[in-house]
């Protein structure tokens, strides 16, 4: 009695061995299986059998099939899903699930496998000359260079394969409650102001300039980022630092004004202790003044009404960039469905509700008055040119990217040794790029 | 007969239980082994269907760098807190393996940060170790310390042994148990003789209980020294290897070689290159150990 039922143990035991293997050849998008791979659902969800079992048979003309949408945000997941949800009400037979993936590096691996979710986002790193092989083309679903900024990022050889989800326009972002409390009473539009403003706001006991120099993702915004368009008003700047030197003109410029922040005291009190989590809630309740982000960021204060933005001090142009971009994927099964989805998310504009973004479409009224006020000061708006492939391989060569140099060159003691430390390994990527 | 065929039913036992660990051992051990070296000889990018070789020009990279030394430095710093890690774990072994008031709570305090999800540690400590608003500062300033508030996260060498701390008060539990473990297999009776023979405490130590569990000392050292050029969660996650890279260890070096800037080709040469590191070390520790042990006779 204790053999058999120390076998059957045995057995369960082996068989569990097998239940990951649920491999996608078996799922041909047919049903809302229970086995589906294993990472699909980290988001709180019981949406995975939520509308039911699609139907077996596919039809010419309805949508049908399983499309799985890939989102980086999971505090939308339920705002997405309910959009899917009304989706598929409205085109009984069709299933789409959403799935948050915040780490881009795990959609990067899947697409060694051919295994990206259908609508998914692009990683950044991906040379253009690889899109075809990965990716579908979009051309009929409806988007022209007309109708969209951004569009030639996307294209590889007259086709395009992935629209940016959102356009952003970068700027000092402050908050109008320390301004006025510090009184000030016009933003500041030259450095000479700016850093009037920074003492009036330290007399008040508020941090003036956030940096968020620990969690180093937000000093993107300047090297290699938005920045040198900015500085220079050249939509085209990270481009052209492929004939120079990487800290030089614009970049040395942004770099020195790091540093100032830093060494007057206007920064955080100590660069380590930063906190971006604590610091999007932070600035709403008072405790920042300013900080050089996107215009993605406003929303995420949860405290609009608060919140304001305008050009940074001197600067020749506002940078309006794009972002994450979004494609199908060509190992999709159900294309048709991914591209009447993808039309309803990004040209009907589903996704920038959800996401509360600024809709990188052509001719689209801004309503947000942060943006309105932005481009209130008659500092001209201009369209950052995507790094090219040669500048993509020179920095993947380089193995550093604008936040390495931004944190070194803000707390160094040897500015000179850093600038030619920095220059010089520039130099040897581009030799070794170069081959 | 029947010898034959328990001999033979024997053999058939061992093999089938062995067979499914090495399975496992070839898949996920030794065939990502065989295709890193693939993949260090190349200059594949990470999702290219294609693999094109180079010989070994990431090695000569990764040495010309200078990568190796530098970041091997800050790894350092963990191995000191390691030993002092390692050398803790067995006093509370010791203390814990004896029936004072309170031991098995000791040893599930001790041993539960093992268990904790690491994202929530890191959370926990950035914000422990904030020098604003961290508890350990704050009270500083409230007994009147403040101008002795500690910076945990400096730019200079110190934020190294800040993240060891992490490491070392998340597997000290770990050692601890292994420990404990041994301490138990020691036979009860030479402790018996030793005390009628009128023999102290740390007599007893160092003759009779360090002796009985040597080769269980050496093994902790050498994980701990394993774990210690490996490391990479800590300073990844709490101070993304900053400020300014003075916490960047080799594998974060390697990850962001790797994920960041599509070099899997260098970051494979670093990991063969740490790989024949520790095999060295490996090597040196048991000739030391045997030398030891040889003179000891």
């Amino acid at each position: 009695m204790k053999k058999m039922i120390s076998l059957i143990l045995a057995v369960m035991l082996l068989t569990s061995v097998f239940a990951g293997c649920g491999s996608k050849t078996d799922d041909t998008g047919k049903e809302g299986n229970s086995n589906a791979p294993a990472a699909t659902k980290e988001a709180t969800g019981d949406t995975d059998n939520d509308s039911g079992d699609a139907e077996p048979t596919e039809e010419a003309k309805p949508l049908s099939g399983k499309i799985v949408l890939q989102i980086h945000d999971g505090q939308k997941v339920e705002a997405f899903e309910a959009d899917a949800k009304a989706f598929m009400e409205a085109n009984p037979g069709t299933t789409i699930e959403v799935e948050f993936v915040e780490a881009i590096e795990t959609i990067q691996a899947r697409m060694a496998s051919q295994d990206l979710p259908d609508i998914c986002q692009v990683p950044k790193t991906v040379l253009a000359a690889d899109l075809p092989s990965f990716y579908v083309p979009l051309d009929d679903i409806g988007f022209t260079p007309d109708n969209i900024y951004f569009y030639d990022k996307g294209v590889v050889d007259g086709k395009l394969y992935n629209i940016t989800m959102m356009a952003s326009f970068t700027g000092i972002i402050y908050n109008k409650e320390v301004f006025a409390n510090a009184g000030i009473d016009k933003v500041p539009l030259t450095m000479d102001e700016f850093w009037a403003a920074c003492e009036k706001i330290k007399a008040t006991g508020v941090v003036p300039f956030a940096t968020n120099y620990k969690d180093k993702w937000p000093l993107g915004t300047y090297l290699l980022g938005v920045g040198g368009a900015a500085f220079s008003g050249d939509g085209n700047y990270n481009n052209t630092l492929l004939d120079g030197d990487i800290v030089s003109g614009a970049n040395l410029e942004q770099l020195d004004f790091l540093r100032n922040v830093v060494q007057k005291g206007y920064a955080e009190p100590d660069l380590m202790s930063t906190n971006w989590g604590a610091f999007t809630l932070d600035i709403g309740k008072g405790k920042y003044g300013m900080t050089y982000l996107g215009s993605w960021f406003p929303p995420q204060t949860q405290a609009l009404d608060k919140i304001g933005m305008f050009p940074f001090p001197g600067s020749k142009a506002v940078p309006m960039s794009d972002d994450w971009r979004y494609g199908i994927a060509a190992n999709s099964e159900s294309p048709e469905l991914a591209k009447a989805y993808f039309k309803h998310l990004f040209i009907d504009g589903a996704f920038y509700e959800t996401m509360n973004y600024i809709t990188p479409l052509k001719g689209v009224e801004y309503e947000q008055p942060f943006i309105q006020e932005l481009t209130s000061f008659g500092v001209p708006t201009v369209e950052l040119v995507p790094n090219n492939d040669e500048l993509t391989a020179v920095i993947n060569a380089f193995a550093a990217d604008g936040t390495d140099i931004a944190q070194e060159y803000m707390i160094t003691d040897d500015t000179q040794g850093v600038i030619k430390k920095y220059n010089e390994n520039w130099a040897n990527a581009k030799a070794a790029a170069g081959n | 007969m029947k010898t034959l065929h328990r001999r033979w039913s024997k053999k058939v036992t061992s093999i089938s239980f062995l067979i499914l660990p090495l399975i496992f051992l070839l898949v996920f051990t030794y065939y990502p082994a065989v295709k890193l070296v693939q993949i260090s000889l190349s200059d594949w990018n990470g999702y290219s269907p294609k693999i094109n070789y180079v010989g070994l020009r990431n090695y000569i990279s990764v040495f010309k760098d200078g990568s190796v030394f530098k970041y091997l430095f800050n790894n350092l710093a963990y191995i000191i807190m390691m030993v002092i890690q390692t050398v803790a774990a067995l006093y509370f072994a010791i203390v814990l393996n004896s029936r004072i008031k309170g031991h098995n709570f000791f040893k599930t305090t001790i041993f539960m940060p093992y268990i904790m999800n690491g994202i929530a540690i890191a959370f926990m400590f950035s914000y422990l170790f904030s020098y604003e608003d961290g508890p350990v500062n704050i009270l500083l300033r409230a007994i009147g310390l403040g101008e002795y508030a500690i910076h945990f996260f400096p730019d200079n060498y110190f934020v190294n042994f800040s993240l060891a701390f992490i490491v070392l008060w998340r597997y000290l539990g770990y050692d601890l148990v292994i420990f404990l473990g041994a301490l138990q297999s020691v036979d009860g009776s030479l402790y018996e003789a030793a005390y009628m023979d009128g023999a102290k405490f740390f007599q007893v130590i160092r003759y009779i209980t360090v002796p009985s569990i040597k080769s269980v000392i050496t093994m902790m050292f050498f994980l701990g020294i394993n774990g210690s050029l490996q490391v990479f969660f800590e300073p990844y996650v709490i101070t993304q290897g900053g400020p300014a890279g003075r916490s960047d260890t080799f594998s974060t070096v390697a990850y962001n070689y790797a994920f960041k800037y599509q070099n899997f080709g260098k970051a494979s040469a670093m990991g063969i290159i740490l790989l024949i590191f520790i095999a060295t070390v490996l090597i040196i520790q048991k000739l030391v150990t045997a030398l030891a042990g040889r003179r000891g006779e």
